[in-house]
């Protein structure tokens, strides 16, 4: 049995902000095993990118653990965990944030390489550029004077540099116009078959996620509430959020005439976590089981969700 | 068969540069009939923007119109004053972009902001406008709409701030609304509720709405007739059914091929990637020529005149010599 590459086990984190608590993420668990792209899906509040965020330790969690390749990164000490950078990296949002503007190209993919002692020759950085379809020429430039599309692809050189296992790619995909995405995608399956690596892809989009992930995490209000393969929860989504969230994703066909499920107002505030079911404000299914907190119903094939309606006779799991 | 409601006539706009200048849009020509949903299509850079900017002149100070014509309401909108313009921006014709929070006034309580439009465009004493301001908020869905007219943008969801400006759309009941890329940066499930609003007041007041989106799905679920626009050309123009069903130009036929789809999983190795190059903007032609799997030598020389190609559908490509009626094509070089 494969042991997971990571682990996240009842991760929770909360901000104060004054008087109030946001309570970001409440209670996360899950894991990724080696060679897999799993997408975490949800909008934005839904604690997806503050979960990201606490398992590259770039945030602290308030309670809960990561363990990355069996070593608990919460334990870990500055030192220890800097030793083991080398081995998960990040792919930030926005290139234009996460790139030094002062740095070259070939700056910005050498120092990963300098940081952790692993640079032997410019063939390291060549090889990167050429791994991501950039042109050797573009070593030279700055920031600035690279297209969207490009820096996108120094971002993912970048996290690529010291050969991690794993990567977190956060919204790799939403600042580029449709043609770019699939060239972006279908980079990212190629390294990932290529260097072997493993994928945890924060996402809005969920037609991109379709194509890159063969697992799926929905996040609402700081909680998981469906997962499992990405063909089966979009081909059958069971919790009432991921159904709404399918059918509210336009479909360029006009030939098909869709059922669209419309959630009333808007995602409460996290300030107040009500015990029980996110949704249990908007969702027009709400029964009084709701209010109390949802088990996971199993629904074959790791498929699972934290709703009433994927009870279906079967015990919850 | 209505008349128009607006028509714009060769369009043509450039930005200067160090040396020269960079054409935008060139001679854009389309219709917009009464009571219809008219998407404008194209990537980032396209010139959709631009040309939904030239209509009401909200361009950047650089842009230099360089011909054409914008017909509405028996005048051409290039040609009046920006006093006279400003009778119809708001009264007549009325907009609303994406990044909601970049449109509202972050000072001024929203309430006070609709108000504003309100006696602006339509008169009014103050009290009255504000009256009128909390009948539009809550007629666009925003609850308790007395109490959060006094709620300044920043404590406002995007979705809800959005909800604020197509209030100040609704003002006057204008005859054309534009709205560009109004969901851009919204939740997806706010995205739908948005649209849905923006179909509900277009089909409640028979304006006609330009909806201006790189997004085909949306084009899709809210327009009946499409434009596709590339590099500042309009490509083709067709009512949508037709559009998805049998798209003419080579452009046209990529941006649909490279759509990936959330309802079906396909095969990404059957998805177009074509060269993307640099756009030439300077080329007498066709602006795609140089990433278009069909060029002819005629591409690069010049450009047809719309040809139809279907009931409503023109089209503007050397790909398609048949026609069924309409200008004839002139020779081009080379042609063969």
């Amino acid at each position: 049995m494969t042991e997971p590459l990571l682990r996240v086990q009842d991760l929770h984190k909360h901000y104060r902000e004054g008087p109030h608590t946001i309570h970001a993420v409440n209670g996360v668990s899950f894991d990724i095993y080696p060679g897999e792209a799993v997408g975490l899906v949800g909008e934005s509040g839904c604690g997806k990118t503050t979960t990201a965020r606490c398992i590259m330790r770039l945030d602290e969690p308030t309670s809960g653990q990561i363990l990355f390749d069996g070593k608990d990164l919460t334990a870990l000490t500055a030192r220890q965990l800097r030793a083991q950078r080398r081995f998960f990296q990040m792919v930030f949002q926005d290139p234009s944030e996460s790139l030094n503007p002062r740095f070259t190209v070939r700056r910005t993919l050498r120092e990963p390489l300098v940081l952790h002692g692993l640079y032997r020759d410019e063939a390291q950085i060549q090889e990167a550029v050429d791994h991501v379809n950039l042109e050797r020429e573009h070593l030279r430039r700055l920031q600035h004077q690279l297209s969207g599309g490009q820096k996108q692809r120094v971002g993912v050189a970048r996290a690529i540099m010291t050969g991690p296992k794993f990567v977190v790619l956060d919204e790799p995909t939403s600042s580029l116009d449709m043609s770019l995405r699939i060239h972006v995608i279908a980079l990212l399956r190629r390294l990932q078959r290529e260097l072997n690596m493993t994928y945890l892809f924060i996402s809005h989009d969920l037609s991109t996620v379709r194509h890159l992930c063969g697992r799926i995490l929905v996040m609402y209000l700081g909680r998981i509430v469906e997962t499992g393969p990405t063909e089966a929860v979009f081909a059958r989504p069971r919790h009432v959020y991921t159904r709404a969230l399918l059918s509210a994703i336009p479909i360029p066909d006009p030939s098909v005439r869709r059922e669209r499920i419309l959630l009333e107002g808007e995602t409460p505030s996290a300030r107040e976590i009500k015990p029980g079911c996110g949704l249990q404000d908007r969702c027009a299914f709400v029964a009084d089981e709701c209010l109390q907190p949802v088990p996971f119903y199993d629904l074959g094939h790791g498929h699972q969700a934290a709703c009433r309606l994927a009870k279906e006779g079967v015990a919850p799991s | 068969m209505s008349e128009p409601l607006l028509r714009i006539r060769d369009l043509t706009l450039s930005f200067p540069l160090e040396n020269g200048s960079c054409r935008i849009l060139d001679r854009v020509t389309f219709d917009l009939y009464p009571r219809e949903v008219l998407g404008l299509v194209g990537e980032s850079g396209s010139g959709k923007t631009m040309t939904s900017l030239a209509i009401i002149n909200l361009l950047p100070p650089a842009a230099k119109v360089e011909g054409g014509q914008i017909w509405f309401g028996g005048q051409d909108l290039l040609a009046l004053t920006e006093r006279e313009l400003r009778k119809v921006r708001g009264a007549q014709i009325a907009m609303i972009f994406q990044s909601p929070r970049a449109s509202l006034n972050p000072l001024m309580r929203v309430g006070d902001q609709v108000a504003r439009a309100v006696r602006l465009h339509c008169g009014g004493s103050k009290k009255e406008a504000y009256e009128e301001a909390v009948e539009l908020l809550h007629h666009v869905g925003i609850p308790d709409a007395r109490t959060r007219a006094r709620a300044y943008p920043h404590q406002l969801s995007g979705g809800m701030a959005q909800r604020v400006l197509v209030a100040m759309m609704l003002a006057c009941e204008p005859s054309l609304l534009i709205a560009d890329e109004p969901t851009t940066g919204l939740d997806v499930t706010i995205q739908a509720q948005i649209f849905a609003l923006i179909k509900e007041v277009q089909a409640e007041t028979g304006a006609t709405l330009l909806l201006i989106t790189h997004d085909l799905g949306v084009v899709s679920e809210m327009c009946q007739r499409v434009a596709v626009m590339y590099a500042g050309q309009i490509m083709e123009l067709a009512p949508v059914a037709e559009l998805f069903a049998r798209p003419r130009h080579p452009y046209t036929e990529f941006l649909l091929g490279s759509v990936l789809r959330v309802d079906r999983p396909s095969e990404l190795d059957m998805l177009q990637e074509l060269p993307s190059f640099s756009i030439m903007y300077d080329t007498p032609g066709c602006r795609f020529a140089n990433r278009c799997p069909y060029v002819l030598p005629a591409c690069w020389e010049n450009r047809p005149p719309p040809v139809e190609v279907g009931a409503g559908h023109s089209l503007v490509c050397h790909k398609y010599p048949e026609r069924s009626e309409g200008p004839v094509l002139r020779e081009a070089k080379g042609l063969s």
